[in-house]
């Protein structure tokens, strides 16, 4: 039986028992983040431990003491969503970073920006959708329709579908800070279970007057940068902007003569069920959102080489994750390279867990780990084997890339070299 | 599935009634809860008609009593704590980490939205409330319930439109088939409020004032949630049935595999009608076709025919659109054959996000013994099917 055959019976057996069997491989990449408007030049400035955080110049702050964040500048949203009238920043953030990875897994040639149909589900990310443009229809005059249609998280993955011909499945995962990592995980239950053979996920969101205000009044936010696991470190600082991660079963992948750039092993997402901004004690859901993601992998702990942590560079995070690695790694920890690219990138909201995501596939492909910048000082309450300040060779195998977000939730992943 | 999944509890407020006994019989009368809208005014122009859910208590359905709620995280948690309640489950004996809940909602807290950002509008961003804007996240009311009842588990929050809580609910039977969880809340809810009917008149969806003929959206509010545990869990800990999941289905697009979907027919998998086996039907096929694809899928996984199906529960939400997919995805699989049909939407309004996981419900309250489809479609076509069984 040649490979598509193998295909059809496979999925035969899927509606039947509920499951393909088979590995899910990730065949393309993309991102537009305040480091970079492509992956390559988001991971050179990672490697180099280069610092994308300057002043917010997106709108008047208003008094507001928050005023640093990862603003993506020079940026041209793809001509088909000018053409449709859409109007949120987010959209286009999150259409070009699908756009690339369509590219580099070889569905789209490169420099073409779409095509008549491509059968693939697309599963967007998202902790504010387009509100940097609906906002404007929450208050005041009568909203345009575009401002009100921005209103409902779902409408980025119209609009990305429609631009680049995408006509598998949609669906939109609005997870908060963890969304990413969660969109990943829903993805690969869609091929697991035989709901689609590829899946694009992309993680996005765009700074705006609504979430700035609200990030701002949480009062989490540093002055001046971000220092995960720091014992002075201050806060965190959020910006914008989207990773995009095309999932494929891994024979539909062969089929089609793609080329693999890592397995997907294992994810998990769940909730602390603790607080709606406190992390719980121990960082116990997150912990448990890895242990959910070592047992979909069938791993055991010791085999992680390297963990991109959630890092947001917050008090409570830093050292509540830090134990949650403790209780989940035990004594294998000290050898396992964390490190955290909030330093570099600040916090990207929904697309924080698909950045991060993407960043420990490069780690893998690369043998190397990019840095937590501005590190100075070790706190005793985050005990881990910290990349501290300049990139670090690493011979890796598997990497676990780990989530959380406001209200409690939690999501990780795990990725495994491509041999 | 080789250990069915199956529904042990219900909780449901929708237009039609506050719980199962008071959804039932409403349903079973058949007359309209889509009335004048009574706690607020609808923009001016369009027909002041929705689909409200009657007065509730919140607090009959917590642990603990709540600071802030708006009526989005009302509505969910009222009805996760109803769904709870009837399936008998008690929550102290549940190992928290494999209890989950996964919710679907298109708009959340609107209104919310709204006074937070009227602050900042009016007053400027630094007296904006800090405590409102947790409440903004789509995510705010899936992780209070998930807070409220120790549900630590499997956690996922969709925002995809109509089929929002219908991928919340095939999501939960495949995490649940994958033993990811035992016990797992689904479902969906969204709330009306001055600022969803400012969106969607803005959108141009409302109908017109004085033209109730005219085409166009009555919106509806439901939350609705269904507790989903496997058969065994299910008999363990001595719960009743009140309907099995038999599949489940997600429409699939232009060649993504709806060829080796039809191919199924010829390979271990039920018989499919003439015209279908090839897959070029579905291939060409214009309306419905997606459609079409979600309900087939649902039928493969529950190794049914078409002919077996008794009944349908349909969006019928007032678009052209979606009546046009659903018609030509029924004609398609099931003929020319008269299903016993219902149309929550006619009564209840338009309830978006929340929608699958009310016409499941009702499915469920008004069926007994023959499998019935539920589908939900969004104007674009694309579908959720689920095939229930009440026993």
């Amino acid at each position: 039986m040649n490979v598509v055959g193998g295909h059809t019976a496979r999925l035969s057996a899927a509606f039947a028992s509920g499951v393909v069997p088979g590995r899910i491989v990730v065949t393309g990449l993309g991102a537009v983040t305040p480091l970079g408007l492509t992956v390559a030049e988001t991971w050179r400035g990672l490697l180099a431990g280069a610092d994308a955080i300057t002043p917010l110049e997106l709108f008047d702050l208003g008094g507001m003491n928050c005023t640093q964040a990862g603003q993506i500048r020079a940026f041209t949203p793809l001509p088909a969503l000018t053409a449709a009238g859409v109007r949120d920043r987010a959209s286009g953030f999150a259409a070009a970073a699908c756009l690339e990875a369509l590219t580099q897994a070889g569905w789209l040639p490169v420099g073409g920006t779409a095509a008549a149909t491509l059968p693939i589900a697309l599963v967007t990310a998202t902790n504010f959708g387009a509100l940097d443009h609906g906002e404007t229809a929450l208050v005041g005059e009568a909203p345009t329709a575009t401002a009100a249609g921005d209103l409902t998280a779902g409408v980025t993955a119209e609009r990305i579908a429609a631009a680049l011909g995408l006509t598998g499945p949609r669906a939109t995962i609005t997870l908060s800070c963890a969304a990413g990592a969660a969109a990943l995980a829903y993805g690969a239950g869609l091929i697991r279970h035989g709901r689609a053979e590829r899946v694009l996920v992309v993680g996005y969101d765009a700074l705006s007057r609504f979430a700035w205000s609200g990030l701002c009044a949480l009062r989490t936010m540093a002055k001046d940068c971000v220092r995960p696991f720091d014992l002075n470190r201050s806060g965190t600082i959020f910006s914008e902007g989207a990773a995009a991660l095309l999932l494929e079963r891994e024979d539909a992948c062969h089929a089609r003569q793609g080329t693999a750039l890592a397995e997907l092993l294992g994810w998990g997402t769940n909730n602390n069920g603790f607080h709606i901004t406190a992390p719980a004690p121990r960082g116990a859901g997150s912990a448990q959102a890895m242990r959910q993601a070592l047992a979909r992998a069938n791993l055991p702990a010791e085999a992680i080489d390297h963990i991109n942590a959630h890092g947001t560079g917050t008090k409570p995070n830093d050292t509540t994750e830090s134990q949650a690695m403790a209780d989940v790694f035990g004594t294998h920890l000290p050898r396992i390279p964390v490190t955290s690219i909030k330093s570099s990138l600040g916090h990207m909201l929904g697309a924080a867990g698909a950045i991060e995501a993407i960043a420990s596939i490069l780690s893998l492909r690369d043998g190397i780990i990019p840095p937590t910048t501005h590190f100075t000082t070790p706190d005793p309450e985050c005990a881990v084997n910290l990349v501290a300040n300049q990139s670090r060779a690493a011979r890796l195998q598997v990497v676990l890339s780990n989530s959380a977000g406001i209200g409690g939730c939690n999501a990780a992943v795990i990725f495994g070299k491509v041999v | 599935m080789h250990d069915p999944i199956v529904i042990t509890g219900i909780g449901i407020l929708s237009p039609l009634g506050i719980g199962a006994a008071e959804s039932a019989a409403a349903l079973r009368e058949g007359e309209s809860a889509v009335l004048p809208c009574s706690r607020f005014a609808p923009p001016p122009g369009y027909a002041p008609l929705c689909g409200e859910v009657p007065p509730f208590r919140v607090e009959e359905y917590l642990l603990a009593p709540k600071a802030y709620l708006d009526r989005n995280s009302e509505l969910l948690l009222a009805a996760t704590g109803m769904a709870l309640r009837q399936a008998g489950v008690d929550v102290a004996r549940l190992v928290p980490e494999r209890a989950g809940i996964l919710v679907g909602t298109a708009w959340a807290g609107q209104d919310t939205m709204a006074a937070f950002f009227a602050d900042y509008v009016q007053k400027g961003p630094r007296l904006v409330k800090p405590f409102l804007f947790p409440h903004t996240y789509f995510n705010t009311a899936i992780s209070l319930a998930a807070m409220e009842w120790s549900l630590r588990g499997v956690h996922q929050s969709f925002a995809s439109g109509r089929l929002a809580a219908g991928q919340a609910l095939v999501e939960a039977c495949d995490l649940l088939a994958d033993d990811e969880a035992e016990l797992i809340l689904a479902g969906g809810c969204e709330a009306l409020g001055p600022a969803l009917f400012r969106t969607l008149a803005a959108q141009g969806l409302l109908r017109p004032k004085g033209d109730e003929a005219a085409p166009g959206l009555v919106p509806g509010e439901a939350g609705v949630m269904l507790v989903l545990e496997r058969q065994a869990h299910a008999r363990a800990r001595g719960a009743t049935v009140l309907a099995t999941v038999l599949g489940t289905g997600l429409s699939r697009g232009t060649g993504t595999g709806l060829d080796a979907l039809a191919d199924a027919g010829g390979s271990g998998g039920p018989a499919l009608p003439a015209g279908h086996a090839d897959g070029q039907v579905m291939a060409t096929d214009g309306p419905g076709r997606m459609a079409a694809s979600a309900i087939w899928c649902a039928l493969q996984q529950a190794g049914m025919a078409p002919q077996a199906v008794a009944g349908v529960c349909v969006s019928a939400n007032g678009d052209a659109a979606v009546a046009a997919a659903e018609n030509a995805a029924l004609q398609q699989v099931f003929g020319t054959r008269l299903l016993a049909r219902l149309a929550p939407a006619t009564l209840c309004g338009d309830t978006q996000g929340a929608c699958t996981a009310l016409q499941a419900a009702l499915v469920v309250l008004q069926s007994a013994g023959a499998p019935v489809l539920v589908l939900t479609t969004e104007a674009d076509g694309s579908s959720v099917a689920l095939l229930l069984r009440a026993p």
